[in-house]
Formats: C-alpha cells, structure tokens, sequence
C-alpha cells in the first residue's frame, strides 16, 4: 500500500494554485488575475468593472485589462460597454443580465422570490430604498418580464415571473457546450486540462504545464448566479 | 464489509465488531463531550496496526492537539509524527471547503484504495464556510462520498444549545454520514455524566441503546455497562424457520424467506416474536394470493 497520503493532502491544502500565474507565456487563462475576472463573469455575467474589482480587489484599470484580453482573445462577448462569457448565456439576455447585475435589484428581485405579493411599502422596507427608487426598480424588472404588478386595491402587488427558471432549463445544453468547448480550447492552447467534476452549474478542471497547474471553477449557471450572489 | 477496530473501548460490541472499513462516522458532542479524545482515539488504534493516520484540525491548533494527547499519555504518537504515518492539518473550514470542491476529486483519484483513518475535528466549519443549505448538503455529501475511497472517515460535529440532534447543523451530516454517533454530555458538576448513544450505523448491526462513559487519563473514552461476553443466540429465527415449514408456503417463498433468515440473531429481532412475524407474512403472501 502506497503511503504518504498524509503528506499529501497537506501539500495540496498548504499550495496556492489557484491564485497563481503558469509560467506560460500566451494563453490568456495562464493570468491568475484574468481567470478571477473571467470566472466572476461566469458568476455574474455583465458585472460591472466597479463591482468586479471590489470583490476581487483589483482596481479599475486592471480590471479593464484582462477584460480587453479577454475579450480580443474571444473569452468574453461585448454588449454596449458590458462583459459577457462568450457562449455561456444566450447573447438576447445580455440586458437582462446587466439590469440584473445594477446594485438594487438582485436584492428587490430576491424579496419578491420570498414573499410573492409583496406590497411596495414592504418591499422598499425589505430592500432598504426609498418607495420611489423601488418603484423605479419594480418597473424596470416588469418591463422586462422578471415581475408582474398587479394592482390590488390601494396596493400594487408584486409577483416573481419563472422566467428566470425557464431561461436557465432552456441554457442547460448551451452551458454545456460552453464547457466543452472551453476544455477545447485550453487543449489546443497546450494546457492540457483535466476534467475534474462538472453537473449543472460547475465544472472544475485543472490545466497548466509539466511544472504547474491550477485548478479553476467555472460556474455554469447564470441564470441563478447572476442574482443570487449579488456581493 | 470488512470491521476495523473503533479504538474506543467497549464501542465494537455495540458496533457488531467495529467500525466499517471505507466508511464514514460523525460524532456529535457537545464542547467538553471527549470528540477531539475519541478522533484521537481511533486515529491512534488505526497507527498501532500500521495504517496511516491524518488528522484534519478545523479548529484547534495541531499543537493543541498534540499536547491533550500526551497529556492523556499517549506521547506515542510523537513517534508516528517523526515516522510520517500521522500528519496533522491545520486548515480553516473555508480552505478546506475550497480543497472539497476543487481539489479533492484528483486527490481521491491519485490515492483511492488507501485504506488510511481520516478524522475531521470538527466539520462544522465546513458547514459554515457556506450559508446555503442546498450547498452545505451538496458539499458535505460530495466530502464523505470521496472520501471513504480513501480512507476511513470520522468527523466531528458540535452540538450548540439543546442536546437532542435536531439543531441544523447536526441534521445534514447525520442524514449523510455512514455511522452517527452521539456523545451526550451534561456541563452541570452535579450530573457530569456523558452517555453515548449509536444512532445509525448503515450495513451493520448495532446497539441503538445509550451507554454511560468516562474519560480516563491513558485509556480515553470508556464505555460502562457493555456486555461483551454475551453469548449470540439465534433462537427467534430458528422458531420462525421451522414455522415456516408447517404453513404451507409456496416453496418459492418459503426458499426466499429461509435465505432472509440466514445469519439473523435474537438481537435482530429485538422484542419481536417469531409468532407475530409468521401472522404478518401469511398476511402479505396470502392476501397476494
């Protein structure tokens, strides 16, 4: 029997292979920096730079940068001036995304989850914002198909839409390719991934040299990440 | 399944022999209960028969650890430590919870088939590496499936506030977990009384009754009351079979109900008479026509 499982599991525990960069020169996923970017955009498709660089700790201007790479080297899809992972979502929904990901309304869209029929005094008070700014917020979300007002008397009741829950089974085979394809691409770059476990909204793969590899998540479920996990 | 001794003296009667080789166990306690004494325990057992041991410390410093050990005199495990075959780890309960995603996949799959004892002390910072339920499930679950590949496995889990196993922390890990063991424990001078108590063990006969335990300085947790001399009959099972044989069972049946019985005890049959099972299986095999 082989020994030195002990000594193993510290040695992987103790490294830092995540947060590294390969000694490669080239591919763009060889950046520990531009894989954080690219896995947050996964995350939470068409977050802003702002946000991006406040979660990661990295200011604007190095933000920019690894999208720009990303984005010139095909990773990442452009609508107006916000991100998107080149094939993980359907492009149509990119303002929907960038709607979702605006501070205020993964949290308003969260409140109506939990308690549909949320009246909009109880609303503005469970989001912290003035009736006015949830309002505003509200009709943004309806005219996009995420909630339904309905006018009950003296209130305006707001109810959750499954169009989230229809997009995301609709994304399912799309996520999938995404994945596929981004194995792909990473084995052409010659850095040999390794498939380590995916289901439908993770893969994790590991990929790098003979020297050093890295183990990176992909999150593959937007549709439930991107507000859901609002920072 | 193959048994490996617990470590624990008077735990393997009640575990028909000992604790299922690749499988998992969670120890729930409260703080003082004697969970870190008893991992140590079984880790220890696991050395002194030339198996590896790794000791995974969410909470408490290896360094810790390693003191109350000695303190409780078994400085042996100095020897295991400069041999290798125990390594402590420090971890927090986010790092871990990241290796459980990311890395432990390829772990098990370099080192599946290591028969080492792997004790977690306590998983509960696992837990609360993440808020959501659905995620703590998934996660807790993925860990104890993985890693009884490679070993096998007991956690530690705390108990906060009522000692009656229905907080949440402790409801995740009992439904996943192989083996669940609860050290129920009283603070109160007047009492300080600990009990153990099995509450599941899958794959095993075990005792479900609770027994009272001391910590002793050089042995560690000690059981009380465990008859470890009674003697197995099979009385029940056997009345049962030659019942069987005057009823008129089809022979299909009866053959099927014979091999069921193969093996069972008068303790699998606990308080039930070979009587009122025969009624039952007349019931259902003659109302099925």
């Amino acid at each position: 029997m082989a020994r030195g499982l002990g000594r193993a599991l510290q040695t992987v525990l103790a490294q830092e292979g995540p947060a590294e960069d390969l000694e490669i020169e080239g591919p763009s996923l060889a950046n520990a920096r531009r894989r954080q970017v690219f896995r947050y955009l996964c995350l939470r498709p068409c977050a802003r730079v702002g946000e991006i660089g406040r979660v990661l700790g990295m200011s604007h201007a190095t933000v920019r940068w690894h999208e720009r790479d990303l984005l010139e080297n095909g990773y990442l899809e452009l609508d107006g001036s916000r991100a998107f992972p080149r094939g993980l979502i359907d492009p149509e929904d990119a303002a929907l995304f960038a709607l979702v990901a605006t501070p205020g309304r993964s949290a308003l869209l969260l409140a109506c989850y939990a308690e549909p029929g949320v009246s909009l005094l109880e609303l503005a008070a469970a989001v912290g914002l003035s009736r006015q700014s949830a309002s505003k917020i509200a009709s943004e979300l309806s005219d996009l198909g995420l909630v339904t007002l309905v006018e009950d008397g003296r209130f305006r009741r707001h109810y959750p839409t499954d169009l989230l829950a229809r997009k995301r089974v609709a994304n399912g085979p799309r996520a999938k390719a995404f994945a596929e394809a981004l194995l792909r691409r990473l084995a052409d770059e010659g850095l040999t991934p390794e498939h380590l476990r995916s289901d439908e909204s993770v893969l994790v793969l590991r990929f790098g040299s003979a020297s050093k590899r890295v183990v990176l998540d992909v999150p593959l479920d937007p549709y439930v990440t991107a507000w859901k996990s609002e920072p | 399944m193959r048994k490996i001794t617990s470590g624990i003296y008077g735990l393997n009667p009640l575990l028909d022999g000992g604790v299922n080789e690749n499988s998992t166990t969670v120890v729930i306690g409260r703080s003082g209960a004697g969970k870190t004494t008893l991992a140590t325990q079984f880790i220890r057992r696991g050395l002194q028969d030339g198996q590896e041991g790794v000791f995974v410390s969410l909470d408490e410093n290896k360094e810790q650890i390693i003191r109350e050990a000695v303190e409780m005199g078994w400085s042996d495990i100095l020897d295991y430590l400069d041999d290798e075959l125990l390594v402590f780890i420090d971890a927090s309960g986010r790092e871990f919870s990241n290796f459980i995603r990311k890395e432990l996949p390829a772990f098990v799959a370099d080192w599946k088939g290591s028969n080492a004892r792997i004790a977690i002390d306590p998983l509960t910072p696992v837990m609360w590496a993440t808020k959501d339920l659905y995620e703590q499930r998934d996660l807790i679950g993925f860990m104890l499936k993985q890693t009884r590949k490679v070993g096998t496995v007991l956690c530690t889990l705390e108990e906060h506030g009522v000692t009656d196993l229905t907080g949440p922390e402790t409801v995740i890990p009992m439904y996943l977990a192989d083996c669940v063991i609860h050290l129920r424990f009283d603070h109160e001078p007047a009492k300080h009384k600990g009990e153990l108590q099995i509450i599941k063990c899958r794959n095993s006969r075990h005792d479900p009754e609770p027994h009272p335990y001391e910590i002793v300085r050089g042995l560690g947790i000690v059981l009380q009351g465990v008859d470890t001399h009674r003697p197995v009959t099979a009385k029940a099972p056997s009345q049962l079979r030659q019942m069987l044989l005057t009823r008129g069972l089809p022979k299909d049946v009866r053959e099927r109900l014979e091999k069921s019985l193969e093996g069972l005890t008068d303790e699998d049959f606990r308080s039930l008479k070979p009587e009122q099972v025969l009624d039952l299986i007349l019931q259902e095999y003659q109302a099925g026509g």
